[in-house]
């Protein structure tokens, strides 16, 4: 009980500090600590659902929540699912899922962890040389700009990511590949929505954080009662863990107080490299790759 | 500035502790008191269990840290 709950704690703080749902850490270490793997996945979901609400309401007291750009990329990113879902199961078919699915998964996440680490230190070079405030700083804001300036309506603006303008569409088309991803993948998604949210859309990282931890209550909620409905979610694991994640998210999410945007992007291309090489590791262990 | 930076923490660290305390003891009490009607339920009726599931862990992340920030004001805290 001690393990699962230091579990939980671990993940609250990783998960409240960078926006992500944590499971590329939590649904390893459930299953070595014995949880049976068919409670792993829904348990995991459940406990995120408190975790997220936790840090997404502390996020949005220091104003890093936007609501409106989160219902908008939830309502994208559901079809994405399970769109990505479905590509899953045609290759279960064709007998290709794992060694598909895995060298995506590997060349995604390796490619996100490079590029979020390039980005972030060129971002922190600017902001010591050109002496650019850090919410400023982005090394890669050209691309942002032109997809900011696709003008195809409706329009919206998003006053609390400090966007003039954009294309709905342009919103609606990301959340749904980011969940296309997610789907595919089998991960909740927040290690690459959160990436998108910053370079994709133009949001500040603050605001990316805690909105993607505003969509991950409604998708793990959904996922919760789906996985519950299944008989697949132990809710008296889910609340050890959370008792651990609720107090790590509170850290985690105060911490994000203190660091700028391109020091938390670069300490989250962290995550995703350590994403890549579990899945790279397994791929080898079971003679799947090599 | 190194005075507000310590009362921030401080403040936080007692908000933190309260908070620790509380969750807590919810669970305790939930594992106590219910582990057995849920184990039960878990088998018996999937749609309750579902929508119960999902209830004790938003009452856990939700009203829970409401009442920290009650318990705080109360002792003079914002």
């Amino acid at each position: 009980m001690g393990l699962l709950a230091l579990l939980g704690f671990a993940v609250g703080v990783l998960g409240a500090f960078f926006g992500v749902g944590g499971g590329f850490l939590a649904a390893p270490v459930m299953y070595v600590l014995g949880v049976p793997i068919n409670y792993v996945v829904g348990t995991d979901l459940t406990h995120m659902v408190g975790k997220s609400v936790v840090a997404a309401k502390k996020h949005r007291s220091m104003g890093h929540v936007d609501i409106k750009l989160g219902i908008l990329m939830v309502l994208a990113t559901m079809p994405g699912v399970e769109v990505g879902a479905q590509i899953v199961e045609f290759l279960k078919n064709n007998e290709l899922a794992d060694l598909v699915i895995g060298t995506t998964y590997i060349v995604i996440l390796m490619g996100v962890a490079i590029f979020v680490a390039w980005e972030s230190r060129r971002a922190l070079r600017a902001v010591r040389v050109e002496k650019l405030t850090a919410e400023d700083a982005l090394a890669f804001k050209s691309f942002t700009r032109r997809i900011q300036s696709i003008n195809i309506p409706p329009m919206i603006r998003l006053p609390e990511s400090g966007i003039g303008s954009i294309s709905i569409w342009a919103i609606l088309l990301i959340g749904f590949f980011t969940g296309l991803l997610a789907g595919m993948l089998g991960v909740g998604g927040g290690f690459i929505r959160m990436p998108a949210l910053v370079y994709f859309i133009g949001c500040p990282t603050h605001v990316a954080i805690g909105t993607d931890l505003f969509e991950i209550i409604i998708s793990a909620s959904y996922g919760t009662l789906t996985h519950a409905l299944k008989g697949n979610v132990d809710i008296m694991i889910a609340l050890v863990m959370h008792t651990g994640a609720a107090i790590g998210a509170q850290i985690g999410a105060t911490l994000t107080k203190y660091y700028s945007g391109p020091k938390i992007r670069m300490y989250f291309s962290i995550l995703p490299a350590i994403g890549a090489l579990l899945v790279l590791y397994k791929l080898i262990s079971t003679n799947i790759l090599l | 500035m190194r005075k507000k930076l310590k009362a921030v923490l401080g403040e936080f660290a007692i908000y933190l502790g309260i908070y620790s305390a509380i969750v807590t003891i919810y669970l305790l009490f939930i594992l106590n008191s219910f582990s057995g009607a849920l184990n039960t339920l878990s088998e018996s009726n999937l749609i309750i269990y579902s929508i119960l599931a999902l209830a004790l862990i938003l009452v856990q992340g939700v009203i829970l840290e409401n009442v920290t920030s009650f318990i705080m004001g109360r002792v003079g805290f914002r």
